[in-house]
């Protein structure tokens, strides 16, 4: 009994004095809160194989929460110990609409934003069969006939695309949510539905091989990657929206350890390896740092309010 | 010839290592329950980095198969279903393994794994663009009548009656219902809870009822084989005879649900356990340990492994989570999805399907080597037996989601399971309902919300007038059974 | 316990719970009113129908049929017990903990009796779980997320 006392107490002491050693002194958990290999996953992976090199002999746990859009995790994320120790993955603007659907219990002000990762912007795509070349012919189609869009869940990026676009063009589309992306890919290239609201990472391989059309990019400016496909406001629909990727802590997490964190993010960020292991697999870097993407963050939830207002879920 | 350029690259000392690891590992993964293929390939993708394509591929096609195959193992001798696609396969090979012929059904187990998962890398090898034409048939509707197909194995898993039984069904399906409306978002049946938020995940169900259950009626016996068994013969069966007929249709109705995207592996597990039973002559030994049973739903659910990747490979579809990963697998080499891929890249992609060859080869070796030694653990002393498989069962349910939430979830059906299954209800019905109900019900929303509400969708394409068909000869010929035997019930009493 | 009183009062649950789900689906919203409100209807009566007919053969059976749950009630219900309280503990210690405390006590219980063997087996299934999940595949073990009542 005396050998098991002693055996805690040693324990209890490595346990406490290892939360005083020198930042980070254990495991780092990375809450990914979507699917193993999922493209979200995929980052993070990657975020913490370069983040080793930076930070040596440092361990880094990938934590995948999947579920309810993303909801299970930012939930995880915002309960975590303020101790540095746990870094999240989050993507918009699930993010911020859970919070304006009330479902979240966490705010903005949960978490300290250490800055963006990567974004995937919107894209509007139909089947290769299709007689609509450009939003104009989509809009006169959906005029003359009741039309199915897919889009991948309510809430999502792709739902308040279609919102925002239906207003913008002054038309209603037979909305169909789907579970999962692959869902709406599997419908588009079947030719089973007039139009889908999905990531440019999700189709651009099939619109090079002319298997799909991505008829519009909901961004400013036309994509690196893909220059022919011309943007939405381009053709006179001011519709944005982007999926973006970021980073998180804990709001009361240290300053000094989340200054650590910060640097840390940077400089993966500017990793070459990184840049050129993301490029291959489809993650489009857009740094952007902590004050910057607050703003963005603040101002999505404005807008993602606004269309809750209109249609809520 | 591209093809032979590909052997060529394959039959290299690092391909092979790549895919025997990989294969191997695949096992462990399979049997374990909380480690899924999908979690290994994940892992792999930042680390295959470093190596060659192919190198890096068939590593992860490796652990593809061989963690298909690895989820009969665990599920014949424990009734511990690593995957849910091998569900049925407990079914019939834990009753085995309690009559002591463990071995037996782990043999079967490993040449219908093989076969099937070879077949269906030679379909893969030889037409998959025809194929993928064909995938693409399949929409909301048909995807309905597919989830329907896999709920008329409801009937053939059903022993205590046919009421019960669609009970069962029913009671999985509504259990199915919980979490998020994916037409309008709305929560229902969630009771605030924000775990259920994205409805009850099946692993912890499936090892609840399957394992925790088995271990709750493990409490009364020494050990899993019964005590009158002649224990000399656990280590030498011979293949039984008359299995080929059920390899070869597991084999075909695999490949060709592995091809449409979505649960495959489970659905054509339980469909070819399904056809088995109504093709069997020996229909009364189906739930009491028919290898017959075992041979349809193992060829069936690893036929799917080379199906799942059809649509992948050409289009960039992937069937299930495993092969998302694949996919993102794929690209982080360069490989994207598409024609290109059996052009340009084609020595990369036949090498890779090449690999799925070795790593099929290599399961079956190790299976049959160790089916022997496996076969032992029907052996163990239950009180130790019980121990270990509440902590895998624990973690496994835990690993899923990292959620303990889920915990307490696997803890209610092995106790509500169990309960269940004394009094007669079906739990392989229950999980049928749970896995197909999503698939049912948005199958079902999406087609009305593109027909604007008009049930004639259901009817309209040559894919959906065929599954018609077949789901209505599935029905009948159980259906009649079961008349049949309430009959002779009343005869004899 | 008699199986036909049992099969009886769980025919009659599932008749309310099918009533329950049918009305249920009234406050669904507009764009769920004829996709997933119908399907949902229809799992409703279809459960009403199979459980009503259950309930009519379950009156028609005969009373003296017993249901036995347990042939050794005593190591049945301590199995419960112990994988409760096995849970409910993992918050406070940890998976690890826990484990090495779960698997002697139950080996015990359920009649394992050379107590330095079951302590060594216990230690090797948690080293096993240790290293295959937490070092091979970087998946972490449940932690303990309450220390004295608080939460971390």
């Amino acid at each position: 009994m005396r050998k098991l006392i002693s055996l805690v107490l040693f324990l209890a002491t490595v346990i406490v004095s290892g939360s005083f050693a020198a930042y980070p002194s254990k495991a780092i958990k990375l809450i990914v809160p979507s699917k193993a290999g999922g493209s979200t996953d995929t980052t993070a992976r990657l975020f913490a194989q370069t983040a080793k090199k930076y930070w040596k002999g440092a361990r880094f746990i990938i934590v995948d929460k999947p579920g309810s859009g993303g909801l299970m995790g930012f939930e995880a994320e915002a309960r975590s110990r303020a101790d540095g120790y746990t870094l999240g993955l989050m993507f918009t603007p699930q993010i911020v609409a859970h919070i304006v659907a009330k479902r979240a219990t966490y705010t903005l002000d949960s978490f300290k934003i250490i800055g963006n990762i990567a974004e995937d912007p919107e894209i509007v795509v139909v089947p290769a069969q299709s007689s609509v070349k450009n939003l104009d012919d989509l809009v006169k189609l959906a005029k003359s006939k009741k039309i199915t869009a897919a889009v991948n869940g309510i809430g999502s990026d792709d739902f308040l695309a279609a919102k925002n676009f239906e207003t913008a063009a002054g038309i209603k589309f037979n909305l169909m949510p789907t579970r999962g992306s692959t869902e709406e890919k599997a419908a588009i290239l079947g030719n089973h539905i007039e139009v889908a609201f999905m990531n440019l990472s999700q189709m651009l391989a099939q619109h090079k091989a002319g298997k799909a059309r991505i008829i519009a990019i909901m961004a400013k400016k036309r994509s690196d990657i893909a220059m022919d496909i011309k943007t939405a406001p381009e053709q006179g629909y001011n519709v944005l929206m982007t999926a973006t990727r970021g980073m998180i802590i804990n709001a009361k997490v240290k300053k000094s350890i989340a200054d650590k964190i910060s640097d840390l993010y940077t400089k993966v960020m500017n990793d070459k390896g990184f840049q050129a292991k993301t490029k291959k697999a489809f993650i489009f870097l857009k740094p952007m740092k902590g004050k910057v993407y607050r703003d963005y963050l603040e101002q999505l939830q404005k807008d993602t309010q606004k269309v809750y207002d209109v249609s809520p879920w | 010839m591209i093809i032979l350029d590909a052997l060529q690259a394959v039959m290299s000392v690092d391909v092979l290592t790549a895919v025997t690891i990989g294969s191997i590992s695949g096992i462990i993964i399979g049997g374990m329950p909380g480690l899924t293929a999908t979690m290994a390939v994940a892992l792999l993708i930042p680390i295959t980095f470093s190596f060659t394509p192919l190198i890096g591929l068939s590593l992860m096609g490796g652990v593809y198969a061989g963690a298909m195959y690895g989820g009969s193992i665990a599920a014949i001798l424990l009734s511990t279903p690593g995957t849910p696609a091998a569900a049925a396969t407990a079914i019939e090979g834990y009753p085995l393994t309690k009559q002591g012929k463990g071995g037996l059904a782990l043999k079967v187990s490993v040449i219908a794994s093989f076969v099937g998962g070879t077949f269906s890398v030679i379909v893969l090898l030889l037409v998959s663009p025809l194929l993928a034409q064909f995938a693409l048939k399949f929409g909301p509707p048909e995807y309905f009548l597919l989830a329907l197909m896999g709920l008329t194995g409801v009937i053939s898993v059903s022993t205590g009656g046919l009421a019960k039984g669609i009970m069962s069904g029913l009671i999985g399906l509504i259990i199915a219902l919980i979490g998020t409306d994916a037409m309008s978002g709305m929560l229902r049946y969630t009771f605030g809870q924000v775990e259920l938020y994205e409805g009850v995940s099946f692993m912890p169900a499936l090892i609840g009822m399957f394992s925790i259950a088995q271990m709750l009626a493990l409490t009364s016996e020494k050990r899993i084989a019964n005590d009158n068994i002649d224990l000399s013969t656990i280590k030498r069966e011979k293949m039984p005879k008359g299995m080929v007929p059920f390899i070869m249709l597991g084999t075909a109705v695999g490949t060709i649900v592995g091809i449409i995207p979505g649960e495959g592996a489970t659905i054509a597990a339980f469909v070819s356990y399904n056809m088995a039973k109504q093709k069997s002559k020996f229909k009364d030994l189906f739930g009491k340990g028919n290898p017959e049973g075992i041979a349809a739903a193992e060829s069936g659910n690893n036929a799917c492994v080379g199906g799942s990747l059809v649509p992948l490979l050409t289009l960039g579809i992937p069937g299930n989570t495993v092969s998302a990963a694949l996919m993102g697998g794929l690209m982080i080499q360069g490989l994207i999805p598409g024609p290109e891929l059996f052009t340009k890249y084609g020595q990369i992609t036949y090498g890779f399907i090449l690999s799925l060859f070795i790593a099929n080869i290599v399961f079956l070796v190790v299976g049959l080597f160790f089916a022997p030694y496996f076969a032992r653990i029907a052996l163990i002393p239950a009180s130790i037996l019980i121990a270990a498989i509440s902590v895998f069962a624990v973690i496994g349910s835990y690993a899923i989601n990292n959620s303990m939430f889920d915990v307490g979830l696997m803890l209610i059906f092995a106790f509500g399971g169990f309960f269940l299954d004394k009094l007669g209800f079906s739990l392989s019905a229950i999980i049928l309902g749970m896995i197909l109900g999503p698939i049912a019900e948005s199958g079902f929303a999406q087609a009305l919300t593109i027909s604007g509400g008009t049930y004639g969708i259901f009817f309209a394409s040559i894919p959906a007038k065929i599954l018609w068909v077949i789901i209505i000869a599935l029905l009948i010929q159980p259906l009649i059974g079961h008349y049949k035997s309430k009959n002779i019930e009343n005869i004899a009493s | 316990m008699s199986k036909k009183y049992i099969d009886i009062v769980l025919s009659v649950f599932f008749i309310v719970l099918a009533v329950l789900l049918y009305r249920s689906t009234a406050t669904f919203p507009k764009s769920a009113l004829f996709t997933t409100a119908v399907y949902i209807k229809f799992l409703a009566y279809l459960l009403a129908i199979a459980s009503f007919v259950q309930l009519v053969k379950s009156i028609r059976s005969d009373a003296a049929i017993k249901v036995i749950f347990a042939k050794n009630p005593k190591k049945f219900f301590i199995l419960i017990l112990s994988l409760i309280i096995y849970v409910w503990i993992i918050r406070y210690v940890g998976f690890i903990i826990s484990t090495l405390i779960f698997l002697p006590v139950t080996m015990r219980y359920m009649g394992y009796e050379k107590f330095r063997k079951s302590i060594i087996i216990s230690a090797s299934i948690t080293l096993f779980v240790y290293v295959l999940f937490v070092q091979i595949f970087s998946i972490q073990l449940p932690e303990a997320t309450i220390i004295f009542g608080a939460s971390l």
